[in-house]
Formats: structure tokens, sequence, C-alpha cells
């Protein structure tokens, strides 16, 4: 940086700071330590829940976590069955067939031609219903998607669309946000990252009136994860294996009862022809009202019990 | 140095407080939401107690070697294609940021939430220049259409009931239908999304807070679960990133260790639901993303509190759980606190920058039950420095008169024993005379703080001392 009239006030800082410290900042000490840690990155604790699982395990841990953060995930056994499960999850919330992606290979390459959805390239100025990224990584301790910005994947697609469709490759699910640091390290170089990492954990909600949870504050209200997941194939196989109408969808998106899911959206999956693009801006509270105090805890309870939801946030936990 | 400092009226607020029904009313959910959340996700990981000394640990290592992570930060930031500017004072920050707006030619700027922005009032410098600064957090949102303060550090509107945000909303969204239904808080919500998703698409300047800087790669990082803060950070042409020095730790391995406390401490949640890191501005291929990324770094009286018996207290990740838990916070809600910081927090941080003689009423105002320390995620020792701040305020004179006389009374008879026995007989001795009949005193003189709202009961008629020492004497 040039020298501007902060480098005084940063000179002054700096001086303060060893003053109080009754340092010098030339202690060989001191230096050893900083350069020591910023080239070795100690790990600290990390939680067994994660580490101590088998690949399958981990993928288990990721898609329960993942839907205890209000996400929905689509597993399908290959690229083949992504555009497929893609189009079923915008059927089924009555949207129109149509998405917008970056630039990655992994998305232009998906068979999006055996679908009728209409796909655009670019990034999102905000009049996009659905957008669609591929993930850098999982985490499975949290059920954490990793993106990456760039022409690839730009940022705008992560907020902008109501309905954020994030590509995942099972391989990419690592335990722990330190094994992804090791991948990002390596793609990238040692103390170098993109412009942004966005890890994102179910779809965006506020608490903000009333510590009452409501889904959708400014990001997307629907986070769906597709899951490539090759070791699916047996239940592929299965499903084909049984006497079920022979389904062009090589899985249906596992639209679970978790808490983001839009309780007025068709169940069956029929398709609905949309009625004038995306659906009204209607936000549902979660959990759904009419209950007693006591019947939302008790069913609140048994859901942590089950699946470690996360639970009525306030909007921020920003300084 | 700021506005609106009401800390030296700590007592009145207090009292105000307490007899304001809707605000009462609101504090209820704080109890309600956060205590149990945060058992039950703690709970959850058998190493959150272990990750809670990884963290101490890693905000002691970098506070004592903050000169050099700040250098290693600053060169990491500067090679990314940002800017970093050290702002000693609120008002130096202040001048940076409405420099680096007014050279774009910025007329409306959206904002995440910041805490940093409002310790330097950043909003009031914005609008004085004649720029729109737009907050875009919901709970921010509604208390700067009311003109208000965050009454919590996570939750700034924590204080409002819905029927409040509707009638402001009805106020100041005139361009919209009257016969709106606004009943629940969905549709709230939902208006308020409405409005401010006009202003990220139009915003020059976005300025967001961070709640940590990373020196190996020169990343900032905003926790949020709106999204407010990304699109805050994402459309307009300059992003810039309001912190505090002490947000620094060294590595993205380390603040995985600060993240896994920060949100389960805050909201209960696992994770929350946006973690941005961001290094720089947007790369020649990006095609979204801001052209010009700044850091202003902000010291404001935390390089002075290094090294001496406050310095724990910026080990500080501002989750919120000590207030959270706090039953005075529970009581008077955060405005009484009378500045930006309130709690437990804010009692230890705020004496340091801005001045015990203003707020020195804020550490007396604890019960020093201790929930605070045992909850928070860093291990500060908060009723230990609130003990340090009181020792302080009477080194200086700043205790009231009969606080100071009373205590100088009682150290007198504490340091000579026997008188100390002597005296406190006779007066046990009277005092049960006295109360024989009733068994309750109404009033008393010295105990008009007490006798005020409750009886005081008499005593059986022998000092804690003495029985003590019978039943000591017949057990030998």
């Amino acid at each position: 940086m040039t020298e501007t009239p902060s480098s005084s006030a940063r000179d002054q800082v700096l001086a303060t700071i060893r003053r109080s410290l009754g340092v010098t900042g030339q202690e060989a000490p001191r230096r050893f330590a900083v350069a020591d840690r910023l080239k070795t990155h100690p790990s600290g604790v990390l939680p067994a829940r994660a580490t101590s699982k088998s690949p399958a395990e981990r993928i288990r841990l990721f898609v329960e976590m993942a839907e205890a953060s209000a996400a929905t995930v689509a597993t399908v056994s290959s690229t083949a069955g992504a555009p497929a499960a893609i189009a079923a999850f915008l059927r089924a919330h009555n949207l129109a067939p149509e998405i917008r992606r970056g630039a990655d290979p992994r998305l232009a390459e998906l068979p999006w031609s055996e679908t009728t959805l209409t796909v655009t390239e670019g990034r999102s100025f905000g009049d996009d219903a659905a957008g669609i990224s591929a993930a850098l990584g999982g985490v499975a301790e949290t059920g954490t998607l990793i993106l990456t910005s760039g022409a690839d994947n730009p940022t705008t697609l992560n907020f902008l669309p109501d309905n954020h469709i994030v590509l995942l490759d099972a391989a990419d699910v690592a335990a722990t946000y330190e094994d992804i640091w090791g991948v990002v390290r390596e793609r990238y170089g040692a103390g170098v990252m993109p412009r942004t990492v966005n890890w994102i954990t179910g779809p965006s909600r506020s608490a903000d009136i009333e510590q009452i949870l409501l889904m959708g504050a400014h990001g997307p209200r629907r986070l769906h994860i597709v899951l490539i997941d090759p070791a699916h194939a047996a239940d592929d196989a299965k499903l084909n294996a049984e006497p079920v109408p022979a389904g062009s969808t090589p899985a249906e998106p596992r639209v679970g009862d978790t808490l983001a899911i839009d309780p007025q959206a068709p169940e069956s999956g029929a398709p609905t022809p949309p009625a004038d693009g995306p659906e009204p801006a209607t936000l549902k509270r979660v959990p759904e009202p009419k209950r007693t105090p006591a019947e939302e805890d008790a069913e609140l309870d048994e859901a942590l019990d089950e699946s470690f939801p996360a639970s009525d946030p306030p909007s921020q936990t920003q300084p | 140095m700021t506005l609106h400092v009401t800390s030296p009226a700590f007592k009145a607020n207090a009292h105000e407080a307490l007899s304001d029904e809707a605000l009462q009313r609101a504090l209820t959910n704080v109890e309600k939401g956060f205590i149990g959340k945060r058992k039950k996700v703690a709970d959850k990981l058998p190493e959150f107690e272990a990750l809670r000394d990884s963290a101490r640990d890693i905000k002691n290592h970098t506070l004592a070697h903050l000169d050099l992570y700040l250098e290693a930060y600053e060169a990491k930031v500067t090679a990314a294609g940002g800017h970093v500017h050290f702002a000693p004072t609120a008002a130096d920050a202040s001048k940076i940021v409405l420099d680096i707006c007014r050279r774009v030619g910025a007329k409306v700027v959206t904002k995440g939430k910041s805490m940093i922005s409002e310790e330097i009032d950043l909003n009031t410098h914005i609008e004085a220049a004649g720029m729109a600064a737009v907050e875009t957090d919901l709970g921010e949102y509604i208390i700067q259409l009311r003109g208000e303060t965050p009454s919590h550090i996570i939750a700034p509107a924590v204080h409002l009931n819905r029927d409040q945000v509707e009638a402001d909303f009805r106020r100041v969204h005139t361009d919209l239908p009257d016969d709106r239904d606004l009943q629940a808080p969905e549709s709230l919500l939902a208006e308020a999304r409405g409005v401010l998703r006009k202003r990220f698409l139009a915003a020059d300047v976005g300025i967001t807070g961070a709640n940590f800087l990373v020196a190996e790669t020169g990343t900032s990082i905003i926790v949020t679960n709106e999204g407010n803060g990304d699109l805050t950070q994402t459309l307009p042409k300059v992003h810039i990133v309001l912190a505090s020095l002490e947000k620094l730790v060294p590595t993205l391995d380390d603040v995985s260790q600060m993240l896994r406390v920060l949100a389960r401490s805050a909201t209960g949640q696992e994770m929350s639901v946006y973690t941005t890191f961001s290094t720089g501005p947007r790369r020649p291929n990006d095609i979204d993303g801001p052209d010009e990324y700044h850091v202003v770094l902000l010291d404001n009286g935390r390089s002075s509190m290094l090294g001496g018996e406050f310095q724990e207290m910026l080990r500080c990740i501002r989750c919120g759980a000590c207030m959270n838990h706090c039953p005075v916070y529970h009581a008077v809600g955060g405005h009484a606190y009378g500045w930006v910081y309130p709690g437990p927090m804010g009692a230890v941080l705020s004496p340091s920058l801005i001045g015990v003689d203003k707020a020195g009423h804020l550490p007396n105002a604890s019960t020093f039950c201790g929930r605070c320390e045992s909850v928070c995620p860093v291990r500060i020792p908060l009723p230990k420095l609130m003990r340090h701040w009181r020792e302080r305020e009477f080194e200086r004179n700043l205790s009231p008169a009969p606080v100071r006389y009373g205590l100088k009374a009682w150290g007198f008879f504490a340091r000579r024993p026997a008188l100390y026995r002597l005296a406190t007989r006779a007066a046990m001795t009277t005092l049960s005379l006295l109360g024989r009949n009733k068994g309750r005193f109404a009033k008393l003189p010295l105990a008009g703080g007490w006798t005020a709202y409750r009886d005081f009961p008499a005593p059986e008629g022998k000092t804690f001392q003495a029985r003590w020492k019978a039943q000591q004497d017949k057990r030998a």
C-alpha cells in the first residue's frame, strides 16, 4: 500500500500495543511463535462425531445435519440423475422450470436436455426464482455446504434467488471444517483465498421479531442439496427392482418433513404447470401455529433429540 | 466520543425499565429463548468444554502477539488487493469511512449488523454527510426506523413486541396500501424483505462488521442467519469492513475452533446459516463482488487494555451468552446500561472504553451469581473483572459517600476481630429486643433501600460467629 496519512495512525496503534505488552516486536521467540503458527496451523479440538465415522456414515451424518438445518436433500447415484432431481424439486414447489447457473463445468456438463428445464448462465441480478451452484465440498459435522466465488459459481446465485440448489459430490463431503481448509490450501495455495468462501447451513431465517423463527429473511427461503453418491446405486437398483411405475427419475428428491417444507406444496410431485412464474412471496412460520406451547415444546424436543436441528436463532451473531 | 451515553443514569434507567410493561413482556423472550437452546446444543457436543478452553487459548495467544499478527494480517489483505486503515479513535474510523463513501460518490450505503458501527455512531455521521445509511439486519432495520439503539448485541430489537413493529412499518412504509394485513410476524418479515431488497440493489457502498479476522490469509468473516450481510457486501462497488483490533485470530484452523463455540453460545445453533470468509475485492475473472475492499481497524482504547487487568475482556467474541443468562439483564433489558454494550460484558468493557466515571454503575449492577462466567465461550472471568472496576471506583472516590463511609467503617471493625464481635453482638441483641414483638422491621435507619420493598427480619439474638463457636464447642 502507498504511504498515506493512515501510516502514522498505524504506527501509533502498533506502538501502543507494544508499550502495553512490554515488547518491541523484534523479539526472536515471539516472531518465531507467530511465523510457526501461521505456517503449521495446528488443528485443535475436533468433534469425534464427525472424525470417527466411515465415509458412508459421514455422508449420512452430513444429510442428517443438513436436514436438521432445514435444508432438503435429494440423493442421486450419478450426475446423469441430477437434472431430473432438480426439475422434480422445482415442480414440487410449483416453480417455473427455469434455473440460473455459473460456468462451472460440473454444472455445464449435466445432461440438462433430458429435462424441459430452461438453463441460463451468469450471475444473478435478483430476478431469478432459482439458482444452482456446485459446491467445493460439504462438512459432515454440521451439514454445512462450502462454496467458493468466481465465474464458475458467482456469489450472487447463493443469495438473490428465492430457491438455492447446490450440487455436491459425496466424495467432497469432509468430516470437519479443518479438512476443507486442507482442500482450499491445496487448490489456491497456502495463505491464499478466493474472494469469498461461503459456508451455508440451511436456508435464510430470522428471529428478530419476538424471537419467533421465520424462514426466508433476505437470502433464499429454500436450500436444496442434490447429492451425487455412487454408493446410492444400491438404492436405485432396489427401487428399480420393485414393481413401481418405471419413472425416468433415478431418485425422487427426498423432500422430507424438515422445517423448511412448505406444507402447501403438492406432495405427489405431479407436474403442476406454474401459474405465473414463481409462487408469490408468502412466508411460512415454522413450526406451524395452532398448537399449544406444550405440544410445540414436546415436538421440538423430539425433533432435537432425533436430529439436532437448528433452533430459533436471532438474525445474526455479528458484532 | 459518542452520542447517547446514558450510563451515568443507570439507576434511573433501570427504574424506568422495571415499570415499562411492554419492555417486560418482550424481555421474557430472552430468558425463554436463549438459555435452553444453548444448553441443548452444548450438551450434544461432548467436546464443547474442551473447545471453550481451545477458544480461550487461541485468543490469549493472539493477544500476546497482537502486534505481529496485525502486521501479518495487513500484509495479506494488501497482497489480495485490499486496503487496511488503522483508526486510533472512533472519530478516525468515521472519517475513514466517510472519505471512502465521498470519493466514490455514494448516495445509498447499506449496512450489515456491526457493533463497531454503533460504537463509533457511524449512521449519524453518514446521514450528516448527506448519504442514506440503511440497516439491513431485520432487528437493526426496526430500531433504525424507531431512532433507537440496539438493546442486545445479537438480537437488537429484542426489547420490542410485534405490535410496535407493525406500527413503525405503517408509519414509515407509506407507499404500501393502508389496508394490508400485518398481524402475523411473517407478513412483517415479508414487507421488510421487499423494502430492503430494493435498497440492496441500489447501494453504492456496503458496510459490514467482522466476527473474526484471519492473519494467515487476510480474511474477514461475518456470521449471519438472514443473509443480509452477504447481500450488503456482494452487490455494491465497495465493501468496507469495520472491525476492532481484537477480532484477529492466527489461522483458518483457529477460526474454525472459534466458530464451533460462537453459534452454539449465541443462538443455540450447531452453526449459523451463513458464515462468510471475504478476502480482498473481486478477482480478475469474477463476475460479481465488490471492486474495492477496505478494512477499518478500530482501536478506541483497546490497545491500552493489553497487559493490564482487563486484557481478558479482549477475548470476547460478542456472542451475547452472558447477557442471555444475566438476571439483571432479564430484569432491565439492554437500554438501561446506557451505551452500546449491555449485560455483563458491557459492564466490564464500557468502563474501559468510555471511562469508569461514566460507566461506574454498570459493574455494580451484578449479583455476582456467576452465570455469565459459567457460559462464556472464551471463559472470561466477568465477575472478577467487575470486582476490579468496583475496587477502582472505590479507590478513585467515585462511589457514593454512604458506600465509601460504610465500607470504611466496616473495614475498621473487620480489622479488629474482638471489637467486631463486641459490636455485632451488641447490635444483634438490640435488634432482637426491639423486634421481638413482630419478628420484623418495616423501617430501619440506614436500611431504607431494603425496607422500602420488604420487611427486614429481626435477628434471633446471637451472631453467626457466636452460634458457630457454640456448635464447634459442643462437637469438641
